[in-house]
């Protein structure tokens, strides 16, 4: 095993995880080698991914599409200087996030919201069989109402809160790799985590109930 | 304070399914299609785009700065000592040319000169400390060279700004050679 490998090994958390950083460390080297074309299973892979932590960043399709390109973009020009030394994943996010963190940065004073649809799923969970309304018209409504209440809340929240949460809540990541993503530790993480869904508690109470 | 609230278990995991109702905001195939053909484009554009040779110089530049702050500074005590020996004379021939320049600059009709003031220097062994009259601001400009700003006839300079190798002089008013100011002038140019 090379030392890149045995330290990758040690920064992920699961089995699943190591698998899935040693498939991606495999495919890093061929296009390392030369074979560009491999870098589409990359994108393949991690582009929904990387555009819903995008989304959920900034709240809007259009733009989350556009730095999800660019992140990949940056992977893609950069991917000679990539030694393994973190998970691809972990580094694919970290361009990721810095890229929307810029992004957020430069344009703080001038920010619109465009929405993804949400998609109706068979196996509801039960949280929204429970609150919607008898009709499908008036669950449709309900629907985007919560989208709208939810997105507003994400929001209000610090960009560096909103990124724990959405890294966590919707990302399933663990705080482990939360916290060397954003590059803390992960009791910061956690206090994060923490303060955000206070936060998110107190928005949406009365979707609570 | 928000932070020492504890959060009810029930209402925790209500709130994380309700956060999950976002896994549900995707966007379509349509969506994918298009994503796949612009992302195309720009990994073509970025394979074959050539960085200009400012934009290449930049960025080794940054590299090398995030790299070494030693570096950096090393560069940049490097760029000041070779500007000085150049303003200084050091090299054989600055002097030469930079003067064949200041005439270039007074050929051209309109053409303000680089330096608003003229410099001189004055000879090494001509001036003897408390002889010379000559209200100066001294300015460090680098070793060896030093630069007076105003001379009157008014107080005495530091001797050792007269008495050590020929210096580099900053006047407010025009001069000419052999001008004596205590020291004699031994060469004029709005700049060396």
């Amino acid at each position: 095993m090379s030392f890149t490998n045995a330290i990758s090994k040690s920064l992920v958390s699961s089995p699943e995880r190591q698998k899935e950083a040693d498939e991606d460390l495999a495919v890093v080297r061929k296009i390392q080698y030369g074979d560009v074309d491999a870098f589409d299973s990359l994108i393949l892979k991690y582009r929904e991914r990387v555009y819903s932590v995008i989304y959920n960043l900034t709240s809007n399709r259009e733009d989350a599409s556009d730095l999800t390109q660019e992140t990949f973009i940056k992977a893609f020009q950069s991917i000679n200087r990539f030694k393994g030394k973190s998970s691809f994943f972990t580094w694919l996010y970290r361009i990721a996030l810095n890229t929307s963190l810029t992004y957020l940065r430069k344009n703080r004073l001038r920010r619109f919201f465009s929405f993804e649809k949400m998609v109706d799923e068979d196996h509801s969970e039960g949280f929204i069989e429970n609150m919607t309304a008898d009709s499908d018209s008036d669950k449709a409504a309900l629907m985007t109402e919560l989208q709208e209440k939810l997105n507003d809340a994400f929001q209000k929240l610090s960009v560096k809160h909103r990124t724990v949460i959405t890294l966590f809540e919707i990302d399933g990541l663990s705080h482990k790799e939360i916290a060397e993503i954003v590059g803390a530790s992960i009791g910061t993480v956690r206090s994060r985590l923490h303060y955000a869904k206070q936060f998110l508690q107190g928005e949406l109470k009365d979707y609570l109930r | 304070m928000l932070f020492k609230k504890p959060i009810n278990p029930a209402d925790d995991a209500r709130l994380s399914e309700l956060i999950r109702l976002k896994k549900r905001e995707r966007p379509d195939e349509a969506f994918w299609d298009q994503f796949d053909r612009e992302l195309r484009n720009r990994q073509l554009t970025a394979l074959f785009q050539r960085k200009s040779w400012k934009e290449r110089l930049g960025s080794m530049a940054l590299v090398a700065l995030r790299k070494s702050a030693v570096f950096a500074a090393a560069a940049s005590v490097l760029a000041l000592g070779l500007f000085t020996a150049h303003k200084t004379g050091w090299f054989p021939g600055a002097h030469i040319e930079s003067e064949s320049q200041a005439a270039e600059t007074a050929a051209i009709p309109g053409a303000a000169p680089k330096v608003d003031t003229p410099i001189f220097i004055v000879e090494k062994s001509a001036a003897a400390p408390g002889e010379v009259a000559m209200d100066y601001s001294p300015v460090f400009f680098g070793s060896p060279s030093y630069e007076v700003r105003r001379i009157t006839k008014q107080s005495v300079p530091v001797s050792y700004q007269i008495m050590a190798e020929p210096k580099q002089f900053r006047a407010s008013q025009p001069l000419t050679e052999q001008q004596s100011l205590g020291a004699k002038v031994i060469r004029t140019g709005i700049h060396f």
